[in-house]
């Protein structure tokens, strides 16, 4: 991968990554640095995403293993931000609930990294509990648990924070 | 079970590589039509503060090369810090003082450029990130774990500059790879984050070449340097 074809990606997709990392991370250095390690591991393992048909996929998915990685860096990232101050210009997707998401967002720094990656297909992505399980190589029903686990968390969250 | 497509799906529909499906179902679903407009404002937003794409793959390319060095991260081309720092504080320098600390402490929120001009070499100032506080640092800066820096460049005529970060055991850190600045201020587009054993260095700006004999000499005559220190405590 060349620095003109990191160039021409990082103008295409680097809103859509910045702010995954955003989300994720809730600390603006550090989705910087999160999105900048991406592009680094674009260089290096370039020639797998130019197999993919979709580049956005595969960048998001590098950038959200970037951010989970600084997540187990630096625990205290994940204190940084009140779930209500979440700065998101264009919100929840159709699907998800907007106080839900938020929620979760909160609290990925205290998940396996096996829920961490099911959580963000859910309530970033809006994936169903199919399309999840088609991705991670789960069944369907390990999916709905996982799912129901986080959201019941996410619920217990949202109670404390209006309590 | 969503009745809508994938965030990842509308993404692209936004970035205009969609699919044929996606675009269809955004078409005729108010809710995915609405996400995908404020996907669409936020990344004309975006591309409009966008630093220039090839100084951030510049900072891709660099951070590729020296990852693995330790006590040295170089973190992401950083716009929010451009608008928050932007407040000029120049100060008249002869132009032979090229070496040691320049201009003076202090923060953005007080800084004040009435009447403040600059002349001659290339000024630099450190903007200091920690727990979300910025200061701005003109003569010298602690550091500690995981504090953020980048550089503000200041200069009255076009100059060729490399500016990076020294570190005592050698480990360099580009922030603003060699490139002629038109006269004004300047942000490094590249910070370094440091990780949770930082060791002193110094903040080296100047003509390529002298900043290439600084970093091997560790004598810094013809470049402006501002020292770190590593601060004790917390």
């Amino acid at each position: 991968m060349s620095r003109d074809e990191v160039a021409a990606l990082y103008q295409r997709y680097g809103f859509f990554l910045l702010r995954r990392c955003r989300l994720i991370l809730r600390d603006e250095a550090a989705a910087h640095d999160a999105l900048q390690e991406t592009f680094v591991k674009l260089m290096t393992h370039g020639a797998t995403m130019q197999d993919t048909e979709r580049p956005l996929r595969w960048l998001s998915r590098v950038a959200e293993r970037c951010c989970f990685d600084s997540m187990r860096k630096n625990r205290k990232l994940q204190m940084a931000t009140p779930m209500d101050a979440i700065a998101d210009e264009v919100g929840a997707h159709p699907s998800v609930d907007p106080a839900i998401r938020n929620a979760v967002l909160c609290l990925l720094g205290r998940m396996s990294e096996e829920e961490q990656r099911i959580a963000v297909m859910a309530f970033v992505d809006g994936m169903s509990q199919g399309e999840i399980a088609e991705e991670i190589g789960y069944s369907r029903v390990t999916v709905n648990k996982r799912l129901q686990g986080i959201r019941e968390r996410a619920r217990r969250l949202l109670g404390e924070a209006h309590a | 079970m969503p009745d809508h497509p994938a965030s990842y799906l509308l993404e692209e529909v936004a970035a205009g590589v969609g699919d044929e499906q996606t675009s269809q179902h955004v078409e005729r679903c108010e809710a995915c039509r609405a996400y995908v407009a404020k996907l669409e404002a936020g990344a004309a937003a975006f591309a409009e503060k966008l630093p220039c794409p090839e100084v951030f793959a510049d900072g891709v390319v660099e951070r590729s090369k020296s990852s693995g060095k330790r006590a040295w991260i170089a973190a992401g081309a950083a716009v929010s810090l451009v608008a928050a720092a932007a407040v000029l504080f120049l100060v008249l320098r002869p132009p032979e003082a090229t070496v040691g600390p320049v201009a003076m402490a202090t923060t953005t929120d007080t800084a004040d450029a009435t009447g403040v001009r600059f002349k001659g070499a290339p000024q630099i100032a450190v903007i200091r990130e920690r727990d979300g506080q910025q200061l701005r640092l003109g003569v010298e800066a602690g550091i500690r774990a995981w504090d953020r820096l980048r550089v503000e460049i200041s200069v009255d005529a076009p100059t060729l500059i490399e500016v990076g970060v020294l570190s005592e055991d050698g480990a360099w850190v580009t922030l603003l790879p060699a490139k002629e600045l038109t006269p004004g201020t300047h942000f490094s587009p590249q910070a370094v984050r440091f990780d949770d054993a930082p060791s002193n260095g110094w903040v080296i700006a100047g003509a390529p070449e002298a900043v290439d004999r600084a970093r091997k000499t560790k004598h810094f005559e013809g470049v402006t340097v501002i020292p770190l220190h590593v601060e004790k405590g917390k």
